[in-house]
Formats: structure tokens, C-alpha cells, sequence
């Protein structure tokens, strides 16, 4: 398997190739095409995890809950290329055995079937301010494929790292964190106009994204007629 | 008449220099600058029929203006309302298949009408699609980069209806769905399978995409605003 990101910085997307026997899985909505020996399989989850009730369990926190899985059906070789809603980048991340990843649900773009994705592993939802955070968890070893609004950033942590909850696109498991709130007290926090952060410790790596996807939805959303409930 | 597309390829901008006399003809909406000394003309091209099908059926513009330079050489840049790619396309009494709304502009030799595809069409944005016929160069454009599949009358080719911006006529497709049924119950994804030999283009972000993920910020309408459908005095309905 090997894939091409092209498109540079803004308008990235991947073209993923897939040698027989080899399998993809990426969010449902992602990909915008296949070779013809490509069988297209939408799930709602990987490797059965989940199932249909986890899987409306996720719809309901407004991330796509369902994955296809693309795999190759004659000896030849197949591609499938995807891409993200957002105009931004798409990154490779390797993922090994000895460490897992966890991605924020709206930075997945696609990963290798031989990783296993937990789509049960709740984040955060409903927190004040309508911010929310689903993560996957992403275990094993090959590819993960993550998007950005924008572009993304990535550096090691040893330490202590603050995040604003929007920036975070992925990190390996060994950080541990917590959901904080950036200024002294309640009051402050909403003053602020800052949302949730996440304050990030320990030693590891950290993929973040230049935009914050709520808040670009939050500009645009009050510009558009009301919708219906 | 000479072209160069500016500001690419994520932004962009098609400029053309007309010699005395020479006319391009583009979508209403399109021109983004020009030098003073170009007469622009508004029609239907084609006629009032033709205009309407084009603006109701394939969401281009009912007019479509012609811009001629007069008395000298000219410049004159077109603007897609998307940022993207733009792709220059010569056409020799051939012709040229674009989904809904990717026509920015072609030299006065090509005409565009709006055709039908019937039910096996239901691109993202309608049954109907644009037909670019003549001889001349055409300009076309998507949001976001823009490749190109080349199918060699073997095997056929995938494409997600969204991102389909433009096919040679040679190629035929018919829509297809992911394997299990249950996909195509739950998600809103159609697919299209090319076969025949020739040249897909197809862009590599949906606007449709965009407006879904931004539907979930808009305000909700308050209960007490909606009044349902209203006849005289009788409100039928509403929440």
C-alpha cells in the first residue's frame, strides 16, 4: 500500500493504493473515487466494533459514524482517492504497536485495516459553549490519514501543553489530559470568548490544525437563514 | 487570442487578451476586470428558451454575455465563484459534458445548452447537465484542485456524483451504489461508474459537502415564528 497526497497546503486529498489483499477504511463521506476492482463496504464501525446502536450513538454528536472499508476483488492493484470537507491538508501519520493514537472525530480521514479503530471511545460532548469532542482511538500498526481546516502543525510534547479543544487534531496515548478552562474562574472563561482547552502532560507527539472548524462554523452559521429544528 | 490563468491553481483567475474585434463569451457574473475599451452585450444566446432551460435546468445563468474588444487589443479576466482550478479545453466540433454551474467561459465558436440526463443522471445538483458543443476553446472550473482520470475502454471508474465536473462525451456511466444495500439507506453518497474510453475531470472539494457540514451551525428557527402553511385563517399545521 502506498499513498499520494497531492494538492499541497490547501485543497489536499489522497490517492490511496491498494495491493490485493489489502484493505482501507475511511469515513463514509470521503471518498470521491475507486478503480472499478474495488468492492466499497459501509459499515458502522471497524471490525464490528460498535455496531449499528454505537454507531447512532455517534451520529447523535454530529461526527459521520459511518466507515467504508475498500478492499481489492481481482489480483490487479486498486486505488481509492479521498478527500476532506474542508479546504486544507491531509497528512500521513504512522501509527506503530507501541503506541496508540487518539484523533478528534472530525480530523479522521482514513486509515489502514490493520489498524484498529475504537469508535466507541467517547471524548467529550456537550460541553458549554456547543463545543464537543469525539476521539477514535487508533491502535496497531500502519497508516492513518488525517485532514485540517487549514494546515497542520506538528510538535513533541515534554511537558506541559495548552490546546484550545478546536485545534486538536491528533495525539499518541502516552499524554494524559484534561479538559480546563483557560482563565481563573467561570466568569473569566466566558469572558474570554476562549472555549475548552485541553492541557496536555507528559512526554509525546501532538498533531494540531492552524483553524478551529467550530468557530469557522459558528462565523458562517448565523449568516445563513434559520433552519428548521 | 491568448490566455493565462493567474492566481492558480488555488485561486484561480482566467485572463484573456482579445485582439481588435475578437469576442469571449462568459457567464453572467463572471467578469472580475477589464480594459475600458471592451464592449460587453447581453443575450440569451440562443434565444429565450435556450437561456431559461440553461438558467432553471443547469444553475448557469440565464444571459450570458459576450465581450468584444473594440478598436485595439483588450484584456478581460473571468473569476469562478468557487476558489479552484481552471481548466482550458479546446473543442473541434466535438463535445464536452460539465456538470451543473463549472462553465466560466469559451471563445464565440461554442454554445452551451442544457440537457437532459433522465433519472440516471441525479448528479448532486439535478438531472441536468451542460452541453459545450462547437469549435473553439472553452474554460471550465471546480472547487478545489482539479484531476483528471483517463479510462481506456477497459475497466470502468468509480466517482462520487459530487465531484464530477466534467466528461467526454465518448464515456458513459450509469449510477451505481456501494455493495451493501444498507449503505445506500443510510448514507446519502450516489455514485457514478464510468466505462468507454476518454477523460474524466473531477475536483477534489464538494461545495454540497461544505453546506451540510455548515448546516448544523445555523440558528433553529423559535416555535413561535413558524406558523406553518397558512390558507386564509386556517393554519394548517406548523409545530
Amino acid at each position: 500500500m502506498h499513498i499520494d497526497l497531492s494538492g499541497g497546503g490547501l485543497f489536499s486529498r489522497a490517492l490511496v493504493h491498494l495491493e490485493p489483499g489489502e484493505k482501507f477504511v475511511s469515513d463514509a463521506g470521503a471518498m470521491i473515487r475507486a478503480s472499478s476492482n474495488i468492492d466499497i463496504d459501509v459499515t458502522t464501525g471497524s471490525r464490528g466494533k460498535g455496531g449499528i446502536l454505537g454507531g447512532i450513538g455517534r451520529l447523535l454528536t454530529g461526527d459521520t459514524f459511518f466507515l467504508s472499508t475498500y478492499e481489492v476483488t481481482d489480483r490487479r492493484p486498486g486505488e481509492v482517492g479521498l478527500a476532506p470537507t474542508h479546504m486544507g491538508e491531509v497528512r500521513e501519520v504512522s501509527v506503530s504497536p507501541d503506541e496508540a493514537w487518539l484523533c478528534a472525530g472530525g480530523s479522521f480521514l482514513g486509515a489502514a485495516s490493520t489498524l484498529t479503530l475504537d469508535t466507541r471511545f467517547q471524548g467529550l460532548r456537550g460541553l458549554l459553549g456547543g463545543e464537543s469532542l469525539s476521539l477514535l482511538r487508533v491502535s496497531g500498526s500502519g497508516t492513518l490519514l488525517v485532514s485540517a481546516l487549514g494546515m497542520l502543525t506538528g510538535m513533541n510534547v515534554d511537558g506541559e501543553l495548552i490546546v484550545d479543544t478546536g485545534h486538536v487534531v491528533a495525539f499518541t496515548e502516552g499524554l494524559s489530559y484534561k479538559i480546563d478552562k483557560v482563565g481563573g474562574g467561570w466568569i473569566n472563561t466566558w469572558l474570554s470568548g476562549e472555549g475548552f482547552v485541553m492541557r496536555f502532560s507528559g512526554k509525546g507527539r501532538i498533531i494540531l490544525q492552524s483553524h478551529n472548524p467550530t468557530r469557522f462554523g459558528q462565523m458562517l452559521g448565523p449568516l445563513l437563514p434559520e433552519r428548521q429544528a | 487570442m491568448n490566455h493565462e490563468i493567474l492566481c492558480g491553481p488555488s485561486f484561480s483567475i482566467l485572463e484573456v487578451t482579445l485582439a481588435a474585434g475578437e469576442r469571449i463569451v462568459s457567464e453572467a457574473g463572471a467578469m472580475a476586470w477589464m480594459d475600458g475599451n471592451v464592449k460587453s452585450e447581453t443575450t440569451t444566446r440562443g434565444g429565450v428558451f435556450a437561456g431559461l432551460k440553461r438558467a432553471v435546468f443547469s444553475g448557469e445563468t440565464f444571459f450570458q454575455n459576450t465581450y468584444e474588444a473594440d478598436g485595439g487589443p483588450a484584456r478581460i479576466a473571468f473569476a469562478p465563484g468557487v476558489s479552484g482550478e481552471i481548466v482550458p479545453w479546446p473543442l473541434q466540433g466535438d463535445e464536452l459534458l460539465l456538470q451543473r454551474g463549472a462553465f466560466l467561459a469559451s471563445t464565440e465558436g461554442i454554445r452551451c445548452e442544457s440537457k437532459s440526463e433522465g433519472l440516471k443522471g441525479l448528479f448532486a445538483q439535478g438531472l441536468f447537465v451542460l452541453r459545450a458543443t462547437g469549435t473553439g476553446t472553452m474554460f471550465f472550473s471546480g472547487y478545489g484542485a482539479i484531476d483528471t482520470i483517463d479510462l481506456d475502454g477497459g475497466s470502468h471508474y468509480t466517482i462520487d456524483n459530487g465531484y464530477v465536473v466534467a466528461w467526454e462525451p465518448s464515456l458513459s456511466y450509469r449510477l451505481t451504489k456501494a455493495r451493501k444495500i444498507r449503505s445506500f439507506l443510510f448514507s446519502d453518497q450516489l455514485l457514478l461508474s464510468f466505462s468507454g474510453r476518454g477523460r474524466v475531470w473531477i475536483n477534489s472539494r464538494s461545495p454540497q459537502s461544505l453546506a451540510s457540514w455548515v448546516h448544523p451551525f445555523r440558528r433553529v428557527k423559535s416555535k413561535d415564528s413558524s406558523g406553518g402553511i397558512q390558507i386564509g385563517p386556517v393554519n394548517l399545521g406548523g409545530e
